[in-house]
């Protein structure tokens, strides 16, 4: 996907190709943000984060390989940095969540997808990773694998956890608070938005 | 200078609900679980995540993205790199 070998600059139809790329990535990009995060203003900071860093880095991209999957490390990755490095953060509120989420869901859709929504946010964050790239925004196994940095049978056996205990939390009682989940090799909870 | 248009803003979401829509992807299939997770295509929870995912596509784009797009736009052409 990446190379670190020197590649000669790119063209001006391989910067418009990469921005043309960058315009259809967003929507997905959006969503695996709002999933990651489960708040809108700040799954779209990250977002625009990961699009002006992957800009800056387009000389990095090999064209031909998966843009999304690049895409998709970058924003993660940010994602984790952003928790790290800020201290003012707080635990995910679960009703700003349901608000933006399930905003045009139809009636019959909305009791499901708010009991996911927030079910999804109590969830060790490396199945809930794997939930929203597979289960939502539909990437491969492999794809998942490789934005995760994993085997695609750690995907498989993630994936398979975090519906075994998505479907728990949702059968559960509804008054249950939300407990923040450790990120993977990193400090805090992923369930998370920025205070103030 | 090359600008973000309505159409190119409708295209946005346009894209990726047509990338959404297609049953017969290996995507799609990996979405539906038939790929061996055990999951059904249409249980409810699959169901949940994916209108979860169509929920946020289907937002028009802010205005800070296109605001972004034409910066790199503006970039483009002061580099005479713009169609």
């Amino acid at each position: 996907m990446t190379t670190t070998t020197t590649r000669p600059p790119l063209s001006a139809a391989d910067d418009k190709q990469f921005r043309d790329n960058l315009v259809a990535i967003i929507p997905p990009l959006r969503s695996f943000a709002r999933g990651l995060c489960g708040n809108r203003d700040l799954a779209d900071d990250l977002a625009q984060e990961a699009i002006v860093r992957a800009w800056a880095a387009r000389q990095s991209f090999e064209p031909g390989t998966n843009f999304r999957a690049w895409m998709f490390m970058i924003l993660r990755n940010q994602f984790y940095t952003t928790l790290r490095k800020n201290s003012r953060i707080v635990a995910w509120d679960p009703q700003v969540a349901e608000r933006t989420l399930v905003a045009e869901a139809t009636q019959q859709d909305r009791v499901n997808v708010q009991d996911v929504a927030k079910a999804l946010q109590k969830l060790p964050a490396e199945q809930r990773e794997v939930l929203i790239l597979v289960g939502a925004n539909g990437v491969s196994y492999e794809e998942a694998a490789e934005i995760m940095g994993c085997a695609v049978g750690t995907i498989k056996s993630r994936l398979a956890r975090g519906r075994v205990a998505l479907a728990a939390l949702i059968d559960g009682p509804d008054d249950e608070p939300a407990k923040p989940s450790p990120a993977p090799g990193g400090t805090g909870s992923p369930s998370l938005l920025l205070a103030g | 200078m090359v600008m973000l248009t309505l159409t190119e803003r409708r295209a946005v979401g346009e894209h990726s609900r047509m990338k959404n829509s297609n049953p017969g992807s290996g995507k799609d299939a990996a979405l539906s679980g038939s790929k061996g997770d055990g999951a059904s295509f249409r249980d409810p929870i699959s169901l949940a995540l994916k209108r979860l995912h169509e929920t946020v596509v289907s937002e028009d784009v802010p205005e800070d993205f296109l605001n972004l797009l034409a910066e790199i736009d503006r970039k483009l052409e002061g580099e005479g790199r713009a169609e």
